[in-house]
């Protein structure tokens, strides 16, 4: 994981037991608590807004056709975890879509390797519904971005950044993950990349109140000068 | 074509110090280029005006020595010096075409550096061509180009090791990045190969 923050939801019955050491392992390898939810309509709003590098859910906590409809499911990682192993299960959330199954007879150096396979491996895309802030509407999938509804122009690449930041909700964000996202692979250490169409961006929007912060041994944060601006996904 | 008997030392140290000019007016540049890049206004087409300048001193230099009888000092002393500063700038400007060649997006912070010593080695390299004809007070001009290439060596091995970190860099990167590491490398080879010449000739000749 690159020593990069990990958002991670793990939808796991309340009270189990054996899914304790599974968080641990989780907390160790994303390098934060994971946002731990018990039911359908808690995995739901825990997504919503979100941008998710992992999903750990049980079956019988969360309906497989419900994470799968879920927007950013279709781009994390999701692991299935079974509080007890059934062959048949493990098969049917394979089908399902699930990049692993995981279940307690495993150990947890196996757990562990499985997991950061899976999050190595499956790449987060930019979150795909459009994201607004007060005034600033980000939709990559239509390589469009708005303020005040007027269009900015702003190329493909500067969209994505600019959706991924948004989706972050003023909250900073790594150049590794910002990379990761737009790019789709890991970023080489050394790379300029981010930087420069962050720099493209920051004089792009230089017209509106919307500023990239730099996040000092961090990467970037949007910031929007305006009141009561929050975060929507559409 | 006739050969003269009188030397013209003179112009062999002219071209050899228009030499060492035009190679670090080229480092300059591709820092510049490097440094800025893709914003900057660094063209790569004016790399390859002074690449070209290059070409043109080495080829007078080559047509000094064809007509003079008596020169400086060994012939394949100067072919050899001329060929390594002919590499310096060759070297940099294949860099800085591979640039725009692989369309890369943003510059890699390892090759900024690299170009930064090559600035450092490049003008040493000129201050000793400057100084060639007084064979004398060159070692400083010397040991300035081998402590940038050491440090080269160094930047090299860490910028190929970031390539390969983590299975997951793109190998479109990989390959690119891996090109213009060598190529920038072999430019500050060539500078330390420069070095070495001069100093043999300062032995030979002194």
């Amino acid at each position: 994981m690159h020593n990069v923050h990990v958002d991670v939801v793990a939808a796991i019955r309340a009270g189990d037991r054996q899914a304790a050491g599974l968080l641990d392992i989780i907390t160790e390898i994303a390098g934060t608590r994971p946002i731990v939810v018990h039911s359908s309509t808690e995995t739901e709003l825990a997504l919503r807004g979100r941008g998710l590098d992992l999903l750990v859910f049980d079956p019988n906590v969360v309906d497989p056709a419900v994470v799968t409809a879920v927007d950013h499911a279709l781009t994390a990682p999701i692991v299935g975890w079974l509080p007890r192993r059934s062959p048949t299960r493990v098969a049917d959330l394979l089908d399902a879509g699930c990049d692993d199954v995981l279940d307690p007879s495993m150990a947890s150096i196996e757990v562990a390797a499985r997991l950061r396979r899976v999050v190595s491996r499956r790449v987060p895309h930019v979150p795909s519904r459009p994201v607004t802030l007060g005034c600033l509407y980000v939709d990559a999938r239509l390589r469009e971005a708005t303020w005040d509804g007027e269009s900015l122009a702003l190329t493909p690449r500067e969209v994505e950044v600019l959706q991924v930041l948004v989706a972050a909700a003023g909250q900073p964000v790594s150049r590794e993950v910002i990379y990761r996202q737009v790019w789709r692979w890991t970023m080489p250490r050394g790379d300029r990349t981010v930087d420069v169409n962050v720099k493209r961006l920051r004089h792009k929007l230089a017209a509106i109140p919307v500023e990239v912060v730099t996040a000092p041994g961090v990467g970037y944060r949007i910031s929007v000068h305006e009141p009561d601006a929050a975060v929507t996904g559409l | 074509m006739r050969l003269s008997l009188v030397p013209n030392r003179q112009s062999f140290y002219e071209v050899f110090a228009e030499l060492g000019r035009n190679a670090h007016a080229t480092a300059v540049l591709v820092e510049e280029r490097f440094r800025t890049f893709p914003d900057g206004g660094v063209e790569h087409a004016k790399v390859k005006d002074l690449e070209h300048e290059g070409d043109r001193l080495t080829a007078e230099l080559y047509q000094l020595m064809n007509t003079q009888y008596v020169t400086p000092f060994d012939r394949e002393d100067i072919h050899d010096l001329a060929r390594a500063i002919d590499d310096v700038v060759d070297h940099l400007e294949h860099a800085s075409d591979l640039l725009g060649l692989y369309r890369i997006e943003a510059p890699m912070q390892q090759a900024i550096e690299q170009c930064r010593l090559l600035v450092g080695a490049t003008e040493h390299l000129a201050d000793a061509l400057t100084n060639l004809r007084h064979l004398s007070h060159l070692q400083k001009a010397l040991a300035g180009i081998k402590r940038r290439e050491d440090d080269g060596d160094r930047i090299v091995r860490d910028a190929v090791a970031a390539l390969f970190e983590d299975d997951d860099i793109s190998p479109r990167a990989i390959i690119q990045w891996k090109d213009i590491f060598t190529a920038l490398e072999d430019s500050l080879d060539a500078c330390d190969t420069a070095g070495h010449l001069i100093g043999n000739i300062v032995v030979k000749n002194t």
